[in-house]
């Protein structure tokens, strides 16, 4: 399988010290993956909330698939329980999500971008890592998946 | 009766073909450019202060040592004696000498 590569926005890192970004460890916060057109050109240095970005955001297709086409925001990621999501082993504190999945839709992307979700307004949703695809990832009435592999969302190294 | 042709689409409705069901799988692999945490050095011991002294001792006319210590090495130098012999183990571990300054 075709592993994506995630990059990081370059002010989330901004935003996370300035207190805009929930509790990783919190299971009440909401971590979404969604999904966007190929009109979609992730800013790494500008796009810094959801709002700058969700014009681009993919819709299911409501007639072949109307209960269980895209939900509209992305994919639910949710926390990992007993505030798993963030660890911390030698110095590297590592952050991680429970993966998202979506039955029987029928759903095209060229782009994922994972987001702080909890807050309702899409002015606050902090935009935290995005995938962009070489082509169209694409389902036909089938599962359409996001996961994340064994090393998680992100890490980081405090030097000795 | 003409009889209507089984082929002209009257009656006769042609349901599409079901595709065939597609999966997607997107496998993310963590975010490589969060990098590394870095803390800048820090200013220890006097620090601004230090310097000023030492730039009064040389234009006092008086040559002034600084002595650049290994980690976990320390100097005594509470009195003479205890300075002196500190200075003899550094003078043992024969340290490189750099100096500057001087001339007319």
């Amino acid at each position: 399988m075709t592993q994506h590569i995630l990059k990081g926005y370059s002010n989330f890192a901004y935003n996370l010290l300035k207190g805009l970004v929930s509790d990783f460890s919190d299971p009440d916060t909401i971590i979404k993956a969604a999904l966007f057109k190929q009109s979609y050109v992730p800013d790494q240095d500008n796009d810094k909330f959801f709002s700058d970005i969700s014009s681009h955001e993919i819709t299911g297709d409501p007639v072949l698939d109307p209960n269980g086409d895209y939900p509209e925001g992305g994919f639910l990621l949710g926390c990992l329980p007993a505030g798993a999501s963030v660890s911390i082993i030698n110095r590297v504190t590592t952050v991680d999500f429970n993966d998202g999945t979506v039955e029987n839709s029928t759903i095209g992307a060229w782009s994922v971008v994972i987001y702080d979700a909890t807050k309702p307004d899409p002015d606050d949703q902090v935009l935290i890592a995005y995938s962009t695809f070489a082509k169209e990832m694409a389902s036909n009435s089938g599962t359409y998946k996001i996961i994340l592999n064994d090393g998680g969302l992100f890490s980081i190294t405090v030097s000795a | 009766m003409e009889k209507e042709s089984s082929l002209n689409g009257n009656g006769v409705n042609f349901n599409p073909m079901p595709k065939e069901r597609q999966d997607c799988t997107i496998e993310l692999t963590p975010v490589e450019d969060f990098g590394d945490m870095k803390f800048h050095d820090m200013q220890m011991g006097q620090g601004n202060k230090s310097l000023l002294s030492l730039r009064q001792m040389v234009k006092q006319g008086r040559p002034v040592v600084v002595i650049v210590l290994p980690p976990g090495m320390s100097l005594e130098h509470g009195n003479q004696e205890a300075f002196n012999e500190s200075m003899r183990r550094v003078a043992e571990m024969k340290p490189v000498v750099m100096w500057f300054g001087g001339g007319q």
